[in-house]
C-alpha cells in the first residue's frame, strides 16, 4: 500500500525527528563505553560462518508464514499457527543461521541482522492481531468482523525485563468521529 | 527450446583474497518476466551466496542502483528482460573502483581524478574512456 506508506513516513519522520532533536537538546554525549561496542561487534560477528542455513531462507520462511496466516483476513486459528511457527522458527532455525564469511560487500550478513528483528516484529504483529478480538481499519478478523467500541484503544508493546510486554493506551479523537464506514 | 536455461558469466572478485578477478559460468532456468537482476538473485540463494551486487532501490529503471555492464554496455539490470538461451557477460559498472564482485563504489565519480580512485582498494573496470572529461 504504496499511497499509505508514503503519507506515514511524513507524518512519521516528522514526529520522530521532532521528539529525537528534542530529546538530543536535553542530553550531553553518552559514551557507549567499550565493553558493550565490543559486547555488539562480537553479536554481529557470530552471523559470519560458512556453514548453517542462509539468512534469506529464514526470511522467506517468515514471509510465507505471514502471507498465509496474517495478510488481510485473519483467523483465531490462523494466527494461532503462525505464531507457533514462527515460534519454532526462532527456536530451531535461528540459532543455526549463518551468513557467508566474507568481510566486503556481505549481503547475507546484512540480512542476518535483520532476521531476528523481524521475528521479533513478526511475533508483535501477530500477538497483536491475536488480542484483538474485533476489525477495525487495515485489521480484519473473520471470526470477529464487527468494530467494537470497547476495543476503541491502540495495541501497544513496551520493552520490558522479559522482552516486549502487550498492553494498551487510550485513543485521542480529535476531528474524525468513530462510526461505522461501510 | 522455449525453456532453454540461461547462461551467465559473471565478474568475480575479492580484493581481500583473490589476485586477480576471474569470471564462473551459471546456468539460470528460464521462466517468463525472468530479469537480470532477478537471475543475479537466483544465483547467489542457489550457487553461491557470497556473490555481490547491489540490489534495486526503485525496480523500475530509475534508481540506477543495480547498473552494471552487460556484454559491455551499462545497463539497470532490473530492467532487462531475459530471453531464453541467451547468454549474457555480466561485469560491474564501468569507471568506478570495485569494492567485490559486481558491487561497485558509486561514491566516486567517473570524473574524478585518476588519484582517487588509488586510495580506494580494489580495480577500476575500464574498456575504454566513456568520459575523461574533468567536472565543471
Amino acid at each position: 500500500m504504496g499511497g499509505n506508506a508514503l503519507t506515514e513516513i511524513i507524518v512519521f519522520g516528522r514526529r520522530a525527528g521532532q521528539s529525537a532533536a528534542e530529546y538530543a537538546a536535553g542530553v550531553d554525549w553518552q559514551n557507549a563505553g567499550k565493553a558493550s561496542s565490543e559486547e555488539e561487534f562480537l553479536r554481529l560477528s557470530a552471523f559470519l560462518g560458512n556453514k548453517g542455513i542462509a539468512p534469506k531462507q529464514i526470511m522467506d520462511k517468515i514471509a510465507a508464514i505471514m502471507t498465509e496466516h496474517v495478510a488481510v483476513a485473519r483467523t483465531g486459528t490462523g494466527l494461532e499457527k503462525a505464531l507457533s511457527l514462527i515460534g519454532s522458527l526462532k527456536e530451531s532455525e535461528f540459532p543455526g543461521m549463518a551468513a557467508p564469511a566474507v568481510r566486503r560487500f556481505n549481503l547475507g550478513w546484512v540480512e542476518a541482522i535483520q532476521v531476528p528483528y523481524m521475528l521479533d516484529v513478526a511475533e508483535m504483529i501477530i500477538k497483536s492481531a491475536l488480542f484483538r478480538t474485533e476489525s477495525r481499519g487495515a485489521h480484519y478478523r473473520e471470526d470477529y468482523p464487527e468494530t467494537r467500541p470497547e476495543w476503541s484503544k491502540h495495541t501497544r508493546f513496551l520493552k520490558s525485563s522479559s522482552g516486549a510486554e502487550l498492553g494498551t493506551a487510550p485513543v485521542v479523537i480529535t476531528r474524525l468521529k468513530p462510526e461505522d464506514r461501510r | 527450446m522455449s525453456d532453454k536455461p540461461v547462461a551467465l558469466k559473471i565478474f568475480r572478485y575479492d580484493p581481500d583474497v583473490d589476485r586477480a578477478p576471474r569470471y564462473e559460468q551459471y546456468q539460470v532456468p528460464w521462466r517468463e518476466g525472468l530479469l537480470l537482476l532477478t537471475a543475479l538473485k537466483y544465483v547467489r540463494d542457489n550457487f553461491d551466496q557470497t556473490l555481490a551486487f547491489r540490489d534495486y532501490c526503485c525496480g523500475c529503471s530509475w534508481c540506477t542502483s543495480c547498473v552494471m555492464t552487460v556484454d559491455g554496455k551499462g545497463i539497470q539490470t532490473c530492467s532487462r528482460p531475459l530471453r531464453p538461451g541467451e547468454s549474457l557477460l555480466v561485469e560491474p559498472m564501468r569507471g568506478f573502483p570495485i569494492i567485490r564482485d559486481l558491487a561497485v563504489d558509486f561514491g566516486v565519480t567517473i570524473a574524478s581524478p585518476e588519484g582517487t580512485f588509488k586510495k580506494m582498494h580494489g580495480t577500476v573496470l575500464r574498456k575504454e574512456q566513456h568520459r575523461t572529461e574533468p567536472r565543471p
